[in-house]
């Protein structure tokens, strides 16, 4: 009775462990190749096991055929998982049936005499004589498992990582049940006569090829692991229960043992289902995370592709502006001799148009800079500001004579020097002062610089004012104007006045404007921190 | 009195080359152009060497066709006679990283080229050669 227990849950393991692997990955020839290894495990022990049972006499003849039948194509199989282990192989159809011809044509010759005949009984162990073609077919089956293992000793070679821990448990597994099957079934089998309880070894012995390879096979999924571990203590639990309760001396206990099993099967189940829930929510939070790691890489690229090509644009816009502005300057300053008078006029708008464009490139590379998280501002200490208010009273004053509108700087005798960017804090207040002119049509723009405690400028302008919806969002808005200036300066861009706000944040001051209203002029006011 | 200096302009493009020569050559500076990196650094060795003159003030474009002017920068303030020679970064970078390793290479300025016409890099040179450091 002890054998049928053990075989039954061999060949019960061993058909669970094949279809859980084959479950994970169908698609998987690896996985497919295992699970008909362990088909033909199951037949090759079942058939091997009942051909020795004396009730089954009369069929121990067929079942000894089965036994080497499907011993060959057990062996195929195997071959066919190596090669597959542990990625999948794509052998041309000529290779495919080469490989598979000849473990077929023997498995179909064992059913004949040519490979074993003439059975008999000894001590109720089924004896056979060897047919013509037994070496043959010998020398096949441990070609095919020989060859095998020589592959997959070679793959260790030159595998690292996980695929070389797993290729080293499918070869314990593999050396472990190779020596006990070949050596009782194969080999002692023709040099002594071996009780049954010895021959059904090679059987058991083949368990350990079949474990340690589910292992492996599994171990690159470490998390399902838990569930196969726990479906298989399930599944085995399960079978003693129920063999326990065949083994039933009575009907009270049989229906005893019935409760619990169904019990137990229901709480096998509820705890399976439990860890397959918890694989999945972590499975989907490192799916998240994975998602989530792409896409933070990519930012990165963008961000860094972003930053390369604003560098490149930087050098191929202002390049030639360079030159522009250069021979323009020659031009004017009479290196190619003396310019009339008209000329020197289109040519002195020209220079205007040139400077204009740079100022534009700059506040686009600037913004780009700004919103890409870089520092454009460098802060220099003892910075006067007057020069830089000449500078831009000295380029604007055509601009509003242009338009018959007065300009006015007003500031007091002293004025306290300021940590600033020279140049940026140029660009800031040009915006301001020439947004100013640009929006004015009668009156004019005022320039007050107020120095006590912090640097104060403040420009006054009587033009069309603005909307108190408008002024919340004045400096939050690139490449956005308002309706109103848009229609009085159709052209403009809508960015001077975010890069405004940009620079004087990096200058650690503040600004902000002021309107009584549409039509009704505003006030820019400019604060900043005095050093 | 700035007609003896001797400006070394370190430059590639031919344009820009012209533009400065001629505002500097007018303005009574003598004018050296060098185009290649390379080139750059083997006259810094010379003037080191003693085989060629120091200049007054070196414009140096961080741009080059075979490198990149912090390497010819470094190289300035690796050799003893050249270590405090005044040089005033000229490209069309606004970078503030490539600035910071300027200053910390003490580069005088980092002049933005398109920021400044001839006549004023002229003004800003005679300055600083006008008072001694």
């Amino acid at each position: 009775m002890i054998d049928y227990v053990l075989v039954s849950s061999i060949i019960v393991l061993d058909l669970i462990l094949g279809l859980i692997v084959y479950f994970k990955g169908r698609r998987n020839k690896t996985n497919r190749a295992f699970f008909w290894l362990t088909f033909f495990v199951m037949i090759w022990i079942a058939s091997n096991f009942l051909e020795n049972e004396i009730i089954l006499q009369d069929y121990a003849s067929l079942l000894l055929k089965i036994d080497f039948a499907s011993a060959i194509l057990l062996a195929y199989f195997f071959l066919s998982f190596c090669l597959n282990f542990p990625k999948s192989l794509d052998f041309s159809l000529k290779k495919k049936i080469g490989l598979v011809l000849l473990p077929l044509i023997f498995s179909i010759l064992s059913f004949f005499s040519l490979v074993i005949k003439n059975f008999s009984f000894y001590d109720s162990t089924i004896q056979f004589e060897r047919g013509m073609l037994y070496w043959f077919y010998a020398l096949i089956l441990i070609a095919y498992i020989g060859f095998g293992s020589l592959n997959l000793v070679f793959k260790l070679k030159r595998s690292y990582g996980i695929e070389r821990i797993q290729t080293i448990y499918i070869l314990i597994g593999l050396v472990l049940s190779a020596i006990v099957a070949i050596s009782v079934n194969l080999i002692l089998t023709q040099i002594l006569i071996v009780p049954t309880q010895i021959y059904r070894i090679g059987i058991y012995g083949i368990l350990f090829f079949v474990i340690f390879t589910t292992y492996a096979i599994i171990k690159h999924h470490l998390m399902n692991i838990k569930v196969i571990a726990t479906e298989f203590l399930v599944g085995l639990v399960s079978l003693i229960l129920l063999i326990d309760l065949l083994l039933s001396d009575s009907f009270p206990v049989a229906i005893l043992k019935t409760v619990i099993l169904v019990i137990f099967v229901y709480l096998g189940i509820s705890l399976i289902r439990s860890v397959l829930k918890e694989i999945r929510y972590r499975e989907e939070i490192k799916k998240a995370y994975e998602v989530e790691k792409r896409a933070r890489k990519d930012l990165e690229r963008l961000g860094r592709a972003k930053s390369q090509f604003i560098m490149a644009t930087q050098h191929h816009l202002r390049t030639p502006l360079t030159s522009m502005v250069g021979y323009v300057d020659l031009i004017l300053t009479g290196t190619y001799g003396r310019v009339p008078a008209k000329l020197k006029n289109i040519i002195f708008k020209f220079n205007i148009s040139t400077k204009r464009l740079i100022r534009i490139v700059n506040e686009l590379l600037d913004i780009s800079q700004f919103q890409l998280g870089k520092k454009v501002v460098s802060l220099q200490s003892n910075v006067r500001i007057e020069p830089i208010l000449d500078e831009l009273m000295e380029e604007l004053k055509f601009e509003a004579e242009h338009k018959s509108i007065y300009l006015k700087l007003k500031k007091p005798k002293k004025i306290s020097k300021i940590k600033a960017d020279s140049e940026k804090l140029k660009v800031a207040l040009f915006n301001i002062v020439d947004n100013a002119i640009k929006y004015t049509r009668k009156g004019g723009v005022t320039i007050n610089i107020e120095s006590d405690r912090k640097l104060r400028i403040v420009v006054k302008d009587t033009g069309m004012g603005i909307a108190k919806e408008g002024l919340k969002t004045l400096f939050q808005r690139t490449f956005e104007r308002g309706k109103e200036a848009k229609e009085v300066f159709a052209t403009g861009r809508g960015i001077g006045l975010y890069i405004t706000y940009q620079i004087i944040k990096a200058h650690n001051g503040k600004i902000w404007a002021e309107s009584e209203g549409e039509g009704k002029g505003s006030t820019f006011y400019i604060e900043l921190p005095v050093r | 009195m700035y007609m003896k200096k001797t400006i070394l302009l370190i430059e590639d493009d031919e344009a820009i080359i012209e533009i400065y020569k001629i505002a500097l050559g007018k303005a009574g500076f003598k004018v050296e152009v060098i185009s290649l990196g390379e080139k750059a650094k083997e006259k810094v060795k010379e003037m080191e060497q003693g085989k060629a003159d120091k200049p007054d003030l070196v414009l140096l474009d961080l741009v080059l066709p075979d490198m990149n002017g912090i390497k010819i920068l470094e190289e300035i303030r690796k050799q003893k006679t050249t270590k405090d020679l005044p040089v005033f970064v000229l490209t069309n970078y606004t970078d503030r990283e490539l600035e910071k390793i300027g200053n910390y290479l003490k580069s005088e300025r980092y002049l933005l080229k398109a920021n400044f016409t001839p006549t004023q890099l002229v003004e800003i040179i005679k300055e600083r050669l006008g008072k001694k450091k």
